[in-house]
This record gives structure tokens, sequence and C-alpha cells, in this order.
């Protein structure tokens, strides 16, 4: 064991001891700061004139959404975001920049986005058309929204049967909480997951590779360990690196973000954001699930990596075919009525980053067994990540 | 202790890089002397496993060459080794005791010792990357004293160092070679003559001649000739006898050649050295390709 463990630690210093590497981390990192803090800078301008500094504008909204946190979402708070709203008066230009909007609509514009998603409203001059006894049936309305958008899939039957009783397991009423902390948090975490994709990338290519370009394969297949611990070594080295770089870059989003917009509504359902999501999960845990996810996309873009660079003799080239495998499917778009290529695509590392994975409607029927999109995703991710372990092991080894 | 190599062949697609090769090696300074593609690079490598035979074997005490007990008594210095640039010569020694399966104390104790012996100890802590060719290569002769091997098999180890630390090394491998098997391949023939005790002749992946060095030079010994002579002279001997040196003198030219018998009545028999047969061997296909292009 110690002498995988001092093998293991000359590989991390392989990697750190590269300017390149320190560089690299130090951009990433500033890159996550700034893109997670980027809404707040600027401002807001109305006619030409700075209305409010977007930092103090978030600030505004929090002690408004503060101040109704704890109510429950239902028609009396539906009927009152609407009564707000419809002091607005007409306006050609943007209804926000109006004195009404700020002054009385504002504080609900989030209830309002859900009134919008749920009675399917084009603008603000639709929401007196909604009957009273419809806000009064509110969570009705939004289950069969939900089994409506669900129906109307190409699912089959057994996955469309697990959707809605996967959407029905939903508790409701949903109590209303300032929730922007995570929503922010869920949002940025796509750009990181592409940070951390790309920082594995550059500083893995050349764990196996690295010794053809530096010259160093005759002294290592030579040496006792040299086709055995050391590959074991580099294998674990790239694994636990790709982790401890994936926590790192998450925990960096979680404290640039929390403490900056709020550490709020862990607690609460994840549909007051999303309201056609059918997984009753709390925003919590879909921060939680969505890490783990985009921790399974990177080990697998990792796997990958090692794969090549075991195969491959220039780590330049390992980087190439990699930057390529995660730019590409960025411009792939499959349609949802071809399902199977729909589920398919998203096992591509970079599609893995992808929140839709955990808030789609959608249930994969394999041979029987019914899993959801993220299930698939983590499970497919490590399975796969593992199983490209050993061919980079028998790469190298046989490498001539 | 014995190396038995067993009619080991590696093909290309055009080419035999090395053909049957079988030889015995037993404690001793081994010195492989061939030009530039004969194979010589390409049988150490696969010698130590570092390059997978097309046919033939290797054993040491009858453990085959693929296996880790064989890397574990085997020291090896490449033509061309690399180095990572940002590793002081300190951690690299470490990290290659770690890949020959060393312990930390040993590990420690071992690169101290073998920086003192090739004289980096003043340099230990700094990077590979400020050494010079000379001083990389003392770092790689280290190397490949870490795990006090068995069989230690050096790539032109003296290449990039200056006539001191030839000399130095010359004298250490040589000391080494008593209780090993030391193969060394070098294009510097005098470091092969001297410290040698057994010369192997490669030429198109062949071994051509074996032996100690009395042995191998005897089929030249009493043929080797070296005459002062005129311009038209030294024109006619060049174009039929192989030439091992030639100098220009005032309005002479000197020659030392290779001929049955004495080739003009200028010529003075003197005593055959490793070079001569060398350069006799190897200069044949240089003449060739030089009468090929129309350079004579």
């Amino acid at each position: 064991m110690s002498s995988y463990m001092e093998l293991i630690k000359f590989e991390y210093k392989k990697i750190f001891k590269k300017r390149s590497t320190v560089i690299i981390l130090i951009i990433g990192i500033i890159l996550t700061v700034i893109s997670s803090v980027g809404t707040l800078l600027g401002n807001y301008y109305i006619e030409g004139e700075v209305f409010e500094g977007n930092y103090e504008g978030m600030k505004k909204d929090r002690a408004y959404k503060r101040r109704l946190s704890g109510r429950e979402i239902n028609a009396d708070l539906l009927s009152e975001a609407i009564e707000a709203y419809s002091r607005i008066p007409f306006t050609e230009g943007i209804y926000h920049n109006t004195e009404e909007y700020q002054k009385y609509a504002r504080p609900y514009n989030e209830i309002y986005g859900i009134i919008r998603k749920v009675y399917d409203i084009d603008n603000i001059r639709q929401l007196g058309s909604i009957p009273r006894e419809k806000l009064y049936d509110f969570y009705a309305v939004r289950q069969r929204v939900v089994e409506k958008i669900i129906e109307n899939t190409a699912m089959n039957d057994r996955e469309k049967e697990n959707s809605i009783i996967l959407s029905r397991k939903v508790k409701t009423p949903f109590i209303y909480s300032y929730i922007d902390g995570y929503q922010r948090f869920i949002t940025q975490m796509n750009t990181t997951a592409i940070i951390i994709c790309f920082i594995c990338i550059i500083c893995i290519s050349p764990l196996f590779a690295g010794e053809y370009a530096e010259g160093m394969d005759g002294l290592v297949f030579s040496a006792k360990y040299g086709k055995s611990k050391m590959i074991y070594a580099k294998i674990i080295t790239g694994i636990t690196f790709t982790i401890l770089i994936s926590l790192l870059f998450t925990f960096v989003t979680y404290l640039t973000v929390m403490p900056i917009f709020g550490w709020d509504g862990s607690g609460t359902p994840i549909q007051q954001y999303l309201p056609f999501t059918i997984d009753p999960f709390t925003f919590g845990q879909v921060a939680m699930l969505y890490s783990i996810m985009i921790l399974g996309g990177n080990i697998l873009s990792s796997a990958i990596t090692m794969a090549l660079s075991a195969k491959l003799k220039s780590p330049f080239l390992v980087l190439v075919i990699m930057t390529a495998i995660t730019i590409v499917p960025g411009f792939i778009n499959v349609s949802e009525n071809v399902l199977w290529l729909y589920h398919l695509i998203k096992l591509i590392p970079v599609k893995m980053f992808n929140l839709g994975n955990i808030i789609d409607v959608y249930s994969i029927d394999i041979f029987g067994l019914i899993l959801r999109p993220y299930e698939l995703i983590i499970i497919f991710a490590f399975i796969a990540g593992i199983a490209l372990l050993p061919l980079a092991y028998r790469c190298f080894k046989n490498h001539k | 202790m014995e190396l038995v190599i067993d009619r080991l062949s590696k093909h290309y697609k055009n080419k035999m890089a090395v053909d049957r090769v079988s030889l015995t090696l037993k404690e001793g300074v081994y010195g492989l002397l061939g030009a530039n593609g004969s194979g010589k690079t390409t049988l150490m490598r696969m010698i130590c496993g570092v390059l997978k035979p097309t046919s033939g074997e290797v054993k040491f005490n009858g453990i085959d060459v693929s296996e880790e007990k064989f890397r574990d008594l085997l020291g090896y210095l490449p033509q061309d080794f690399g180095y990572y640039p940002e590793f002081t010569a300190y951690d690299f020694l470490l990290y290659l005791s770690s890949l020959k399966g060393l312990t930390r104390q040993r590990a420690k104790d071992r690169t101290s010792e073998l920086l003192k012996l090739v004289g980096l100890s003043d340099v230990a802590k700094k990077k590979i990357k400020s050494f010079s060719g000379g001083m990389k290569q003392r770092l790689g002769i280290a190397q490949a004293l870490l795990n006090n091997p068995k069989i230690l098999v050096l790539d032109e180890p003296t290449a990039g160092l200056d006539p001191n630390e030839r000399v130095r090394f010359r004298n250490l491998i040589s000391r080494l070679g008593k209780d090993r098997i030391v193969l060394l391949s070098t294009h510097i023939v005098s470091d092969v003559e001297y410290i040698a005790s057994t010369i192997l002749l490669m030429k198109n992946g062949q071994i051509i001649h074996k032996g100690p060095l009395e042995e191998i030079i005897r089929p030249i010994e009493g043929k080797v000739f070296e005459c002062l002579v005129d311009c038209n002279t030294a024109e006619y001997l060049i174009a039929n006898y192989p030439i091992i040196n030639v100098r220009e003198e005032k309005d002479k030219t000197f020659l030392r050649l290779v001929a049955e018998k004495a080739p003009c009545k200028e010529a003075k028999a003197v005593t055959a050295v490793l070079e001569d047969l060398y350069l006799y061997y190897f200069n044949k296909e240089a003449n060739k390709s030089e009468q090929l292009y129309g350079i004579n």
C-alpha cells in the first residue's frame, strides 16, 4: 500500500509541478467566481438612466421575497399577485420600467412566473381572464398540465405511467420561500461543470501520453512497477484528481453564490422554480443530485481522457480529441420524438451537465427496468468510467 | 548469473532491425559496437522489456524479461532518456526509486549516495531543466544504479560527458562489472576498449563478432599499415584499400589503412587497435556509399 501511495504522490507532483496546472486552476477559479456573481455586476437602466445597481436590485428582490416566505402558495397569494399586477398601466414599453410595477408588482414577480406557466398565459393582460375558482384549483390545474405534458411525449405506456405516478407524489401545497441562492447555484453549475471538465482534460491528458512526450517511457517501462503498480497509480490519480477538482469547484461556486444571494430555500420544493418537475425534490436535493451527476459526467470524461492518453503518444492529440468530444455535442440537438437517440446523446459527458436531465418528465424503460434520465446517466457514467479504466491499463501496458 | 538471449528478432515493416541474436552473458562488461542503425538500441530495448520482440526470448536465471522479477534486477539508461523538467534531481531519483520498489528510507539513502557518486550533491535540489547535457547524463547513470541491479544496460552512457567525467564513468562501469552483467553501447571505441571484457560487434541487426579485445582484433592483426605518401599514391591507395585515417601534411598525405600485405614501399605495419577493426568494418559501408555517390 505504501508503494502505491508513494507512486500516487509522485503522479500528483507531476501534475502540480507544471506551471500550466497552476495557471489553469487560477483561471478556472476566477472564471467560476466571476460567472457566479456576474449577474450582479452592472446596472439596470430605465430610459437611459441608472435605475438601480444589479446588486442593489438583488437585495431589494430578496427583501420582498423574504417578506412572502412561509406563506402557502394558494388562491389568496395568487390573487394578491394578480391584483398587484393589475395596477400596472398599459405601456408600449417594458412593464418592468413602470412605477406601478416597481411599487406593487415586483414583490410578486416569482408568483407571477408560476401563474404564467401553470395557467399558460402570454402576458400580464391575460391575468384577469383567469377565473377565481381556477385559482382555488391551482394544484389540480398544475397536475393536469403535468400529465398532459407526459401524455404528449413519445414515451411508451409504461414510461408514461411511471412519470405520472411519480408526479403525483409531489407534496402540496407548496410553501413559498426565497430561493434565489439555490436557483443561482443550480444555474451556475452548468458553467462550472464545463470549467471542471476542461481543467481535468488539460491536466489528465499527459498522464500516460506525457511519459512518451517527455521521453520517460524507456525508464518507466524498464522499472519494476512500470507495467503494474505505476499504471494503477496513474488511474487512481486521474480519478481522484477529477473528484477533488469537481468538489473544489462545486464548493467554490456554492461558497461564492450562497453568502451573496442567501442560504434560504434548501427545503423548498423545486416546483416553485420549475412547476412541472415530476420528482418530489427540494432545492437542496436537486443541488446535491445535480452535483453528483456533474461529478459522474466528469469522471466519465476523465476516464475517456485516460484511455486516449494511454493509447496515443501525444498529450496534445488527446487534448484536441477531448476538446472536440466536449464541444461538438453542444451543437447537436436531437428531437424528443426520437426518444432512444434523445436519451442516448445525453450519455455524452458534456450532455450530462444539463439540468434538464433532472427536471425532464421522461422515464426510460430499459428492458423492463424503469429509470429516470438522471438515474440512467449517473449509473452509466460510473459504470462506463470504471469499464474504460482496464482499457487504459491494457493500452499503456502493451504500448510498443 | 546468466542472461540468455535466444534467437531474438525484431522486424519492422520492411526492415529486420534485429536478426536472430543469440547470446549468453555472464558477469562482466560487454561492449556493444555498431554503426548507427545497426540495431544496438533495438536490441537493448528488447533486453530491457521496453520493446516486444517479434520472436525469441530473453531470460535471466530462468526469469523471463516480461516478469516483474526481471525488471527488479534491471538497471537501464536509455540513449535519449527524458526527465520531468520541473522535478529536482533529488525528487527524480526518489520517484524512480519508488518505481523500482525501494522503501522510502532506502530510496532516500540510495538517492543521496548516488548523487554524491555522480557529483550532483550540490545541485540535488535544483530543477533538472537547469542542468547541462552532461549533468543530465550523470543523473541518468545514477537512476540506473538505484536498485543495485544485477543487469545494467547502458545505451551511450558517456555521450555528452567531458573527457574527465568520461574517464571517471569508465572506471565506475568497470568496477560495476565485477559482480553483475553490464552491457553498454557506445560510439566511443576507446571506452569499450578500456573497460569491456567482451566486445560485441553488431551490423545489420546481427552480432558479427564477439569476444575479448585480443581475439576480436585478431583478423586485422599485422594488416594495419601507416604510410606517408605523395598525392598520386594516396589517391590509388584510397581507391583500393579500406582506409582508417587520412591526414594531409605539407606536400604528402598520411594514411592508416588495412591491407593483406604492405600496400606500398613506404608502408609500415603497426599494432592494430579496436578502432581499426571498427572503422575497417563500418567504413566498408561508408566507402561503398561514397563510391555509389561518386564522392571518391
